[in-house]
């Protein structure tokens, strides 16, 4: 009888020893090593398969004519396709790369020829409607005190010859249309053919109270000085923001900066993907939908922030602090609550000085806060697999009901919470001072941490305290009740 | 007895191809030469396998 290979069980129980790894400790980057690490399983396998055979021809056992079968190739082909693709996604941003293609394409042939616009000057009303078409290239609009509005440049036009550039040139003349309020500048490269490659680079000065509207596919944007509302959209642009007085909405497709700063009415950024956001002191309202894969910043807000991905959502009344999210972690001080965060990737939650209270919904996640400011709000924390670490002020009157699962729970408060076990694995602390809002946090898995605020940083009092960090209980001299 | 080792050659050439192309695609993801420029190694190893198997076979038959 032919021999039975037991590489295949041996791949079952590997495959499934490292998915009860990522069970049990998901806090290990196990997305990461796999796909870093994925080739080892195919030089595991082969040697494996060759210590198998040679055992084999050892005991005289009939060997196979091929070491392995073609639906193991099969499975090698598979193997290798998704490694390198979680490779591929994890480590170089594979949206971006393909943007920088996409956007150099017709960059491989020809060469560049100047045309550079003179500067052309209409006058307009005190507060017009400017219409700015750009299809590619960088807009730079300023609001200045004339009544008038000013458009200069310069057209690149991507040809193999120059003559060839100087017709398209002509071809796609910069006009400035009037018709009563509304101003329309067009830069016509919609009329170009699709082998010549052209963009117009404007700097436009526009009376102050005009209202801007700007569309393109591609190219970097740039407002400041206005107090009309301001309407972007583009495929691809970077955006700066600054000193705008009246609502700004942007919609991008792609973005890898968007930056607002001194904005005196709303802002809404809508439907894009990007890396990187840059909020500072806005009036308004501010509201974000979309996938943005960088660090979203935002400070000094004193409306509603809202922000809206597919993979979390975050509302906070105001933020005249600063909130810093990422793909792994928000993070915050001095917030004007109540935080509302609901993630369903791997999140971590760093706040302090929040009013108010905060609701957190986290998937996977260690949560710290740090009210800092009386009277508490009610807070809501639930995470399916974290730690939990809350840090009280002193005299600060609440009620609390904490509860762990599977886990410990470490009452460093004081005597007005007292910890009880919970099930055969987990523990609760509860009880409370003075009444004062609910605070209930829940863990699935983890540990539950509750302290005095001292008002050191949070990172100095990690939930994650070993044993031998315990001389800290005993320095504030509190019976310590562990499970 | 060549003829057992032929059989044992076509058989471990399977493993050895596989073991080949996971290191190749390690060196790659640890920062080294890419799968792209390492890929005719592949080639190589598995000529060199056939070439082993055909001698080990030829001696049977010279024999």
């Amino acid at each position: 009888m032919k021999p039975q290979s037991v590489i295949g069980p041996l791949l079952l129980i590997g495959l499934g020893a490292v998915l009860l790894a990522n069970t049990l400790r998901p806090e290990l980057p196990w997305l990461e090593l796999c796909a870093s690490y994925w080739p080892a399983l195919l030089i595991l396998w082969g040697a494996l398969r060759l210590l198998e055979l040679l055992v084999w021809n050892w005991k005289k056992r009939p060997l196979p004519t091929h070491g392995l079968s073609g639906g193991e190739w099969a499975v090698v082909i598979l193997i290798c396709l998704v490694g390198s693709g979680l490779h591929a996604a994890t480590r170089y941003r594979p949206w971006d790369r393909f943007s920088v293609l996409i956007g150099k394409r017709a960059d491989w042939f020809g060469h560049t020829h100047e045309f550079p616009l003179p500067e052309q000057r209409r006058p307009s009303p005190q507060a017009p409607h400017i219409v700015i078409e750009n299809l590619r290239g960088a807009v730079r609009v300023a609001g200045g005190g004339a009544a008038q509005i000013s458009v200069s440049g310069v057209k690149r036009i991507r040809a193999l010859e120059a003559a060839a550039a100087a017709a398209a040139n002509e071809q796609s003349p910069l006009e400035i249309a009037t018709n009563d309020d509304v101003i329309v500048v067009r830069t016509n490269l919609d009329r170009l053919p699709a082998n010549h490659r052209a963009a117009c680079d404007l700097e436009l000065t526009i009376p102050r109270a005009a209202a801007l509207e700007v569309r393109g596919r591609e190219g970097d944007l740039e407002v400041r000085g206005l107090e009309g509302t301001v309407q972007l959209s583009s495929d691809s642009a970077e955006v700066r923001l600054e000193d705008i007085g009246g609502r700004v909405t942007v919609r991008l497709r792609r973005s890898s900066l968007i930056r607002a700063v001194n904005l005196r009415n709303s802002l809404e950024i809508l439907g894009g993907r990007g890396r990187d956001l840059h909020i500072e002191n806005v009036a308004g309202a501010v509201r974000v939908e979309g996938e943005y894969f960088g660090e979203q910043r935002f400070a000094g807000l004193a409306g509603t922030l809202s922000v809206d991905s597919a993979r979390a959502s975050l509302r906070v009344e105001q933020v005249p602090g600063h909130l810093e999210l990422d793909l792994g972690k928000l993070e915050g001080a001095n917030l004007g609550g109540p935080v509302r965060f609901r993630s369903v990737r791997a999140c971590d939650v760093e706040l302090e000085a929040f009013s108010h209270g905060a609701e957190i919904r986290l998937d996977r996640g260690d949560v710290r806060l740090r009210p800092a400011i009386t009277p508490l709000g009610a807070l809501q924390v639930r995470t399916d697999a974290g730690d939990i670490e809350l840090a009280l002020p002193e005299n600060a009157a609440f009620q609390l009901r904490a509860r762990t699962a599977r886990g410990s729970a470490e009452n460093l408060f004081g005597p007005a919470i007292k910890h009880e076990p919970e099930g055969t694995r987990g523990a609760l602390l509860q009880g409370g001072s003075g009444g004062g809002p609910l605070l209930a946090m829940e863990t699935s898995r983890g540990r539950i941490v509750v302290l005095k605020d001292t008002g050191q940083p949070l990172s100095s009092s990690k939930v994650n305290r070993r044993p031998d960090k315990e001389p800290r209980q005993e320095e504030i001299g509190l019976p310590v009740q562990r499970h | 007895m060549n003829a057992t080792r032929a059989a044992l050659l076509g058989a471990i050439r399977g493993p050895i191809m596989l073991i080949t192309l996971g290191a190749l695609f390690l060196w790659d993801q640890s920062g080294g030469k890419s799968f792209g420029r390492t890929f005719p190694l592949l080639l190589i190893v598995y000529g060199v396998l056939k070439l082993l198997e055909h001698l080990t076979a030829g001696t049977r038959g010279g024999a």
